[in-house]
């Protein structure tokens, strides 16, 4: 069997009584980008900062290349970190900041180093600029020499905090994408941190779901998008209708949910349910359809509101009940005008992919419904 | 950043120590019973009851002998 | 007429400056160039006589002990004080402010108090010589008292709290990732220091020096206690000029060369600090 290059253990970490990370547990590969993603103050941060040595750890364990690195000051672990501020030294130029690694560690000659500083400045994109200092350079190109400067030790992994934070939107998609050329061309494994959804999408090979420090779930981006193993991962990934229902039948791959009088049958019960629990569904807003006609299995809706922004169109719809009270509100994203065009007060039937909904057991304590 | 490690905090006690010893061995030796620096010969109380008759026979405690001789010290250029 | 109205509230400073710093200095300058009868009264009539017997390698010594004092005594408030800067910054925030408050409390206590302390602590028959000859440890007292060492603790001990402070205001204000950042890429923790955290904290080691430096060159009754008139410096010949040799175009002549060496010394360190503010604005 192939050896991860990192293995977490049981990784545990307190601050004070605030349990940050609670037991930890997986591996990253070799060459691979992963990402850790969660909402600010989840822990990602911090796990981040373990891995590089900054914070211990209380319990648990990290092996890199099979060995144990928990124990490790900082400088003796080869891996290397990209800040959210970038963190270049202001009394150095940018040779000199790029150098820094190298020359404390004395793993080369000034002769050498001279060849390597070029590569790394190339690969960034910044030759030419060697004698610039920090206050001189935009936003965009500090992060570049960040990277350079974190590079050029060849760290086993470079470990990246939130690195796009800070940039503006256009910014942020260029250095999305060369990053990934970076990360491909250098071969390096990436562990990047974030708490934007598109960003960790995009870019990575595998996603580490974080909330409250726990892994929620680990997978590949489409693994995630599409089947999210609780809750929070559904609520969190993607935009989602999220709605509480009474599980009437359930065989696996397919279940019967009623919705108040409602009654619509789901393809997709990989969760392990029983009859009578009460469970929720979670569709993605843009997987829906809407039709002015009855069709099978579809929701029967109220039409709301209808905006046009720019390429899509965004309907709310309330579900009719029996009753008036506690009408659960659905939004369906269209890129497209269908062939029906709904005006407020209609009666609209909603139904949806296979694929783009999922039936979760209701977590206790959730508050998320949405209602009219 | 990392905390200060033990040595680190002998050297700032010691520094301390160093910096209040002046000022406690004027307090010490304001006990002392012999008017001079270069004696100890016990404690005495003797000193302070002095001051405190001082301050009640001359009422404006203020205008203390010490004020008067610093006025006298101040140089006198001429105004020209 | 738009820059004269918004700097029209500088100009009650500015008067003030004038006439407690202006005047006074102008005075100095010009009577340095004014000769004195017999009786020490000053006489109106130029003369460069001063500045000629400032230049007399007796009093050029003067100058030189008291470069040498000042300048020992940034030295030594420089490696006793920065390290309890460097100390104090890394405290949780309760000590930290307890530090501080300890170092500058003495500030409050009359300075000639404290130099007196030290006579009673190093004196022929003070509470160190008496330790030390209880325990056994010497047979005579040792003389510490009356020499340049002498008036180097009392100057330095006087003035070591403008260099912790100026030192510790640029070490808190360190950015911590950088160190950090130091850290990751592979440096220990002395190597950060020396690479890092000296070279950015420069501009808080000039302030501290020349905040110290400055008032050294002048301060007189410390030496006259602790230094007992067996090193004569700036301070007391101005003093003694001044009060006793009633010499006063002499005394401001010092005076002016006093006021350049400063003016050198400022200028050094404006210029440290400037070069620093480039790499400082990130």
């Amino acid at each position: 069997m192939k050896k991860p290059l990192l293995s977490l253990v049981n990784l545990n970490k307190y601050f004070g009584d605030f349990h940050v990370l609670r037991d930890i547990s997986f591996d990253i590969e070799k060459g691979e980008f992963l990402t850790l993603l969660g909402p600010s103050g989840c822990g990602k941060t911090t796990l981040l900062r373990c891995i590089s040595g900054l914070e211990s750890i209380d319990s648990g364990d990290i092996l890199l290349n099979g060995e144990s690195i928990k124990d490790l000051a900082p400088n003796r672990r080869n891996v290397n970190t990209v800040f959210q501020n970038y963190a270049l030294f202001p009394h150095l130029n940018v040779y000199d900041n790029i150098c820094y690694g190298p020359r404390v560690k004395r793993t080369l000659t000034e002769e050498q180093l001279k060849e390597k500083v070029r590569e790394a400045l190339d690969l960034v994109q910044m030759s030419g600029y060697e004698n610039r200092m920090p206050h001189q350079l935009s936003g965009g190109q500090r992060q570049r020499i960040a990277i350079a400067r974190a590079l050029i030790n060849q760290p086993d992994i470079l470990l990246l905090d939130e690195p796009l934070g800070a940039l503006d939107l256009r910014l942020r998609k260029h250095m999305q994408a060369e990053l990934l050329q970076l990360q491909k061309v250098t071969g390096t494994t990436f562990v990047y941190v974030t708490h934007d959804q598109d960003e960790a999408l995009n870019m990575s090979d595998r996603i580490v779901v974080i909330n409250q420090g726990e892994v929620q779930q680990l997978g590949t981006p489409l693994d995630i998008y599409n089947n999210p193993k609780n809750l929070f991962v559904a609520e969190f990934i993607g935009d989602r209708n999220i709605l509480e229902v009474d599980v009437l039948e359930w065989a696996e791959g397919s279940a019967k949910v009623g919705l108040g009088s409602q009654v619509v049958q789901i393809g997709n019960g990989r969760h392990q349910l029983y009859a009578g629990e009460r469970a929720v569904l979670a569709v993605h807003k843009d997987k829906m359809r809407i039709s002015c006609t009855p069709v099978p299995n579809a929701l029967v809706t109220e039409a709301l509101s209808i905006h046009y922004a720019g390429s899509q169109i965004r309907i709310e719809l309330a579900v009719v009940h029996e009753t008036e009270a506690g009408r659960e509100r659905i939004t369906v994203i269209l890129y497209q005008q269908g062939d029906c065009e709904c005006r407020p007060g209609d009666t609209v039937w909603v139904s949806w992919d296979a694929d783009g909904a999922v039936l979760l057991p209701l977590e206790p304590g959730w508050q998320g419904r949405v209602l009219v | 950043m990392t905390k200060a490690n033990r040595w680190q905090t002998i050297y700032l006690a010691v520094f301390f120590v160093i910096l209040y010893l002046p000022v406690l061995s004027v307090i010490l030796y304001s006990f002392n019973a012999n008017p001079s620096t270069a004696k100890w010969t016990g404690l005495t109380l003797d000193w302070y009851r002095e001051l405190f008759d001082d301050l009640k026979k001359h009422q404006p405690a203020r205008y203390s002998s010490s004020a008067f001789k610093w006025q006298s010290s101040l140089p006198r250029f001429p105004l020209c | 007429m738009k820059a004269l109205r918004q700097n029209a509230l500088a100009i009650p400073i500015l008067i003030w400056f004038g006439l407690l710093v202006g005047i006074p200095l102008v005075y100095v300058v010009v009577v340095s160039f004014l000769s004195r009868d017999d009786l020490g009264n000053i006489v109106w009539q130029f003369t460069l006589d001063n500045y000629r017997r400032i230049l007399d390698p007796v009093y050029l010594r003067v100058f030189v002990n008291s470069f040498m004092l000042a300048f020992l005594t940034g030295l030594v408030t420089l490696l006793i004080g920065y390290p309890v800067a460097y100390i104090t910054s890394k405290l949780d925030p309760k000590r930290r402010s307890l530090a501080i408050g300890l170092i500058i409390l003495p500030f409050w206590i009359s300075s000639l108090l404290r130099t007196y302390g030290w006579v009673i602590l190093l004196g022929n028959w003070g509470i160190i010589n008496n330790v030390l000859m209880a325990l056994g440890l010497v047979d005579q007292p040792l003389q510490m008292m009356y020499r340049f060492g002498t008036t180097l603790v009392g100057t330095a001990y006087m003035l070591i709290p403008f260099m912790i402070i100026a030192v510790y205001n640029s070490v808190d204000k360190l950015d911590k990732s950088l160190l950090e950042a130091s850290y990751d890429l592979g440096a220990s923790k002395r190597q950060t220091f020396l690479r890092v955290v000296l070279p950015l904290t420069i501009p808080g080691i000039a302030g501290g020096f020349t905040l110290v430096f400055m008032p050294a060159l002048g301060l007189y009754f410390i030496s006259d206690l602790l230094g007992g008139g067996q090193t004569v410096f700036l301070g007391n010949l101005i003093h003694t000029l001044v009060n006793r040799g009633r010499n006063r175009p002499l005394a401001a002549a010092f005076s002016v060369g006093m006021i350049v060496m400063v003016i050198l010394v400022v200028s050094i360190y404006s210029r440290l600090t400037k070069n620093q503010k480039e790499g400082l604005l990130l």
